[in-house]
């Protein structure tokens, strides 16, 4: 396994704001320059940190095989990675600080920790975008499907303790999971991709299987997109 | 030769990485290297005699990860730890003068508060592994790689109290000098000293020329034997492959000029081979260690800061129950949440340090400790002072306290001298010493440094460092015996120039029973720094107080160049603040802006002509009401109903202030439990509902986040709750969610449960046996409502 160098990146604002439920409200100037100092508090907290590997695929009849050993039981996954002869299994986390900092809002400006906890929720998923884009150039591939993650379609999270021993990410990340599953630091995330040199990926399955939100069980959640 | 004596005065050889020659033999990703101690034992033995041959005097055995969480269900922690140690004997057997140590390495879960496994529980996993490798006849406890201060902690107190051997403890660190969980060098150094390991120092993560200034810095916090670990570079990237960035070579040199600094416990971590240790020992072997200077700096600290006391230091008052209703009855309710948001704001008004007493008749002192040190760890990372009488309390706090605390106190009786200064030694903390005694406070300054003289004298004979005494002269009350108040002065300046040690008092007691308490405060307090006080014990969030420290540093020389100084008040010179102005702005409006302070004002005003009840009942719930129906509509979003609930809290809080001056019981009997459940620690939604509850004139009683089942028992008991609302975020913890409200049921509480989380939905609440499912704030303030019949 290996850490890979990641860039300090700034949440974006417009993320921000959804991740907050906006809706073309109307934002007074204290509220705006609140947002703008929460964002940038966030991008300086963060020491986001990255480790990944690569696997070879094995399909198997109830799902994948990563790397002769790590099996992961999901139709969801063998279809992603149906193309695919090598796997990209990365976590990636933004350090323990940001956790500290919104507990500490949430005693005495709720506001400000729900901001600040929206503004980091952005900058995982920037940091994912980027850490995909990073591994796509680093390994040569020519194209890569989407990401997955535990917890999507049929992939449970109880599986998320044996992803992290895989990438040895307690010790070269500082990320580890409770009994109860939860990552920590908790602005961290797991993911595979699938490396699909030669396929063409265009409408093929693993172009459909991209989990959508439309695919997902939780028809309330104020985040579905479609 | 023994092993306590071999180290002595002499470089000291470890091994280098065990996994690194074990990586090359073909280990698959996940699995566990430990299970080759049964498997395979030759290989491992093989790999020992390696380095015991390359020069080696001391290596780790294969039990990095051989605890409880991280071996396979079906395989003992016995037996593997029992055949690592077996393996390195036999390896050491082949020689003369070679030593093994047991390793152990973390256990793969974050501790409390920053994770659920609790300090207690760690504890009990390294007991494990311990006493079954001192069973077996390693020479030293190594605990190595470790990344968050409380779990080294746990690990080097139960290899203290379950084996005689010496404690061996290193961490790792990244290249900004802290750990992965912000714990910087200082912290580590001064909480393992004072736990009395033997030997204390860095490995893994980065290689021996970033480990340079690391192990310098480590030189000025420590007296112990430094041990320096290094990986051999920098991990690279190269063909697809992963490699070390540095020779054989280039490793060796940089740790000479490590050596040089008196580093005297030298090897290598991961990438680093038996060439790496012939090299390296044969350059340094039979070499006698550097001296180095002394290290005896005063400080405390926590597991992510530390405070030198090269100043004045605030000690924050608040968190105390004496003469506070409030406070007291947050106690007794168990409720956390009133308390952490104590130390949130002093954090915030500037205090350095926190005072943590929670002393209350009928209630289980030692228990409470626990549970408020536990609780203000998780918000804010000031270092604490244990506060109490009672050594059961006082050793609770310290136990769980994960860095380096201040004991506030002991006093000259010997009663108390032989009671707390063994208990501040074993866990390496400073101590605060009273001038009184059996005969009580001393008139004279004198006889205060006389009992002064004492206390350090015995603290000293007991072992603790000098640098860790603190002394505090006493401030008596000055309407009741002025005649003598100013004798604390006298004292404090006698002992500061005779003993040379750190001081404290207890500042606003000065002015009890008198008019204008802040203005004699203020210039007693003033006064007592210039007569040598260091560590105040006051309420920071008293503005000119702040403001005197900073006056004080600037005259003293200490903030050099007015640095701080300007910083803080040269907002103030160029715009003086301006009160907040409500005038011609009605309540609706400011609680709809999130003003405040406008808010407050607006109440004080309505509060002359309207009853309180009327205020409530006709302005700030229809406000309420308003608001949420906005945020419902989506006219506003979540940030601007956050802001709007913030205001009216404090308006809320005004109109209490008023009730309780007119009557004993400002509570409206409205009790409502949160708790984020067992397993989960996300509780910022929690904390929305909380705000809105509050809003709505509900005594909230917040349990905090990962709380025990027993805990949701016990507070809905006592405190006769019949609405609890519980919250989980994620499918593997609505479990936690399940168990309490099982628990509930079970014993018979009367109350009805309302729970709420990302994942839940009604059918799922009401699977799990809950009477309520909210969706978020505004449907649990309504449900809470309708509950409690409000219309």
């Amino acid at each position: 396994m290996y850490v890979l160098q990641l860039d300090r990146l700034c949440p974006s604002r417009s993320e921000t704001l959804r991740y907050l439920g906006h809706d073309g409200q109307d934002i007074s100037g204290d509220l705006d320059c609140s947002i703008s100092k929460c964002i940038g508090m966030i991008g300086r907290t963060a020491r986001p940190r990255c480790v990944y590997d690569v696997f070879d695929v094995c399909q198997r009849d109830n799902g994948v095989l990563l790397g002769g050993s790590l099996l992961l039981r999901s139709l969801d996954v063998k279809r992603l990675l149906r193309d695919c002869k090598k796997a990209v299994l990365f976590a990636a986390t933004l350090g323990g600080a940001i956790d500290n900092e919104i507990r500490l809002a949430q005693e005495l400006d709720p506001a400000k920790a729900v901001i600040l906890n929206a503004a980091a929720a952005a900058l995982i998923e920037q940091q994912c975008d980027s850490i995909e884009a990073k591994l796509k150039k680093q390994l040569n591939a020519q194209s890569i499907t989407r990401r997955f993650s535990c917890g999507y379609g049929d992939l449970p999270l109880e599986k998320q303790p044996e992803l992290l021993r895989a990438l040895d990410a307690q010790r070269k990340i500082g990320l580890s999971v409770s009994d109860g599953g939860i990552m920590l630091p908790k602005k961290s995330v797991t993911a595979i991709f699938g490396i699909c040199d030669g396929a063409d990926l265009s409408g093929s399955d693993a172009d459909l299987c991209k989990i959508k939100c439309t695919q997902c069980q939780k028809t309330d959640c104020v985040f579905r997109r479609g | 030769m023994k092993f306590a004596d071999f180290i002595k005065n002499r470089s000291v050889f470890l091994d280098g990485g065990l996994g690194t020659v074990l990586q090359d033999k073909k280990l698959r990703p996940g699995e566990n290297p430990q299970l080759l101690n049964l498997t395979d034992p030759q290989l491992i033995t093989g790999i020992h005699e390696m380095y015991y041959a390359a020069g080696s005097d001391i290596v780790l055995t294969n039990t990095f990860g051989a605890n409880r969480l991280k071996l396979p269900g079906d395989v003992s922690v016995e037996s593997i730890v029992k055949a690592g140690v077996d393996c390195a004997k036999a390896a050491a057997a082949e020689f003369e003068n070679k030593f093994v140590a047991l390793d152990i390495g973390p256990l793969g879960q974050l501790l409390e508060p920053m994770g659920t496994l609790s300090f207690d529980e760690a504890y009990e996993m390294f007991k494990e592994q311990i006493t079954v490798g001192a069973e077996c006849g390693a020479d030293v406890i190594y605990i190595e790689t470790m990344t968050d201060l409380q779990e080294a902690r746990a690990a080097v107190l139960a290899a203290k109290e379950n084996s005689c051997l010496p404690v061996f403890c290193t961490m790792s660190f990244e290249q900004d000098m802290r750990t992965f969980t912000g714990c910087p060098i200082s912290a580590m150094a001064l909480t393992l000293t004072g736990l009395g390991c033997d030997a204390i120092g860095i490995n893994c993560s980065l290689g021996p020329v970033e480990m340079l200034p690391m192990a310098e810095e480590l030189t000025k916090w420590t007296n112990l034997p430094i041990i320096i670990k290094p990986n051999a570079g920098l991990p690279q990237l190269i063909d697809g492959k992963s490699r070390y960035s540095i020779t054989v070579e280039q490793f060796c040199e940089a740790m000479a000029k490590i050596a040089d600094l008196g580093v005297s416990l030298l090897g290598g971590c991961c990438g680093t081979t038996p060439e790496y240790i012939r090299m390296l020992t044969s350059m340094l072997k039979g070499k006698t260690p550097a001296l180095r200077e002394k290290a005896a700096r005063c400080a405390v600290c926590s597991g992510s800061k530390t405070v030198e006391i090269d100043r004045v230091r605030i000690i924050g008052e608040r968190i105390n129950p004496t003469g506070k209703k409030l406070f007291q009855q947050a106690l007794r309710e168990n409720n956390i949440g009133y308390i952490v948001k104590q130390a949130a704001e002093q954090f915030d008004g500037g205090a350095d340090i926190l005072d943590i007493n929670v002393g209350l008749p009928q209630i289980d002192e030692p228990k409470m400790m626990k549970r408020v040190v536990g609780a203000v760890q998780g918000v804010v990372n000031l270092p604490l002072q244990i506060d109490s009488s009672d050594i059961k309390a006082i050793e609770a706090g310290l136990r769980c306290f994960c860095g380096k605390a201040i004991v506030n106190s002991v006093n000259g009786s010997k009663e108390s001298l032989e009671a707390v200064l063994p208990v501040v030694k074993k866990y390496g903390a400073c101590v605060v010493g009273l001038t009184l005694d059996e005969k009580g406070i001393p008139k004279t300054a004198q006889e205060r440094f006389d009992i002064a003289q004492r206390i350090y004298d015995r603290a000293v004979s007991v072992g603790i460092p000098p640098q860790d005494i603190i002394i505090d002269c006493l401030t008596l009350t000055s309407s009741a015996e002025q005649e003598i108040a100013y004798e604390t002065l006298t004292a404090l300046k006698m002992v500061k120039e005779r003993l040379n040690v750190k001081t404290a008092l207890g500042v606003s007691n000065i002015s009890f029973g008198l008019p204008a308490r802040e203005r004699l405060n203020l210039t007693f307090f003033t006064l007592a720094m210039a007569h040598g006080l260091d560590l105040p014990i006051i309420n920071p969030n008293v503005k000119s107080i702040v403001d005197a420290v900073y006056c004080f540093h600037q005259l003293k020389n200490i903030d050099r160049g007015s640095e701080n100084y300007i910083e803080r008040f040269s907002q103030e010179a160029s715009a003086p603040a301006v009160p907040a102005k409500a005038e011609g702005k009605s309540i609706e409006y400011c609680i709809a802006k999130g003003l405040s302070e406008e808010a407050v004002q607006c109440c004080r005003e309505l509060l002359k002509t309207v009853e309180p009840f009327e205020l409530i009942q006709t302005r700030l719930m229809p406000c309420l009401d308003g608001i949420g129906e906005k945020f419902e509509k989506k006219q506003i979003f979540l940030p601007q109903l956050m802001q709007s609930a913030t205001a009216a809290k404090a308006a809320f809080a005004e109109v209490r202030e008023f009730m309780s001056r007119s009557s004993n019981d400002a509570q409206t009997g409205k009790k409502v439990i949160l708790a984020t459940v067992k397993g989960d620690v996300h509780d910022i939604g929690k904390s929305i509902v909380k705000a809105v509850l509050e809003n709505y004139g509900f005594d909230v009683i917040d349990l905090g986040y990962n709380v025990p089942v027993e805990t949701v028992v016990e507070a809905a008991r006592e405190n006769s709750v019949r609405l609890v609302g519980l919250s989980a975020l994620m499918t593997t913890t609505l479990a936690g969610m399940e168990e309490t409200i099982r628990a509930l049921r079970d014993n018979n509480i009367d109350c009805k449960i309302v729970v709420g989380g990302a994942v839940l939905n009604p059918d799922y609440a009401r699977q799990m046996g809950a009477d309520y499912y909210a969706k978020d704030a505004q449907e649990t303030a309504r449900i809470a409502r309708e509950f409690f019949g409000q219309a």
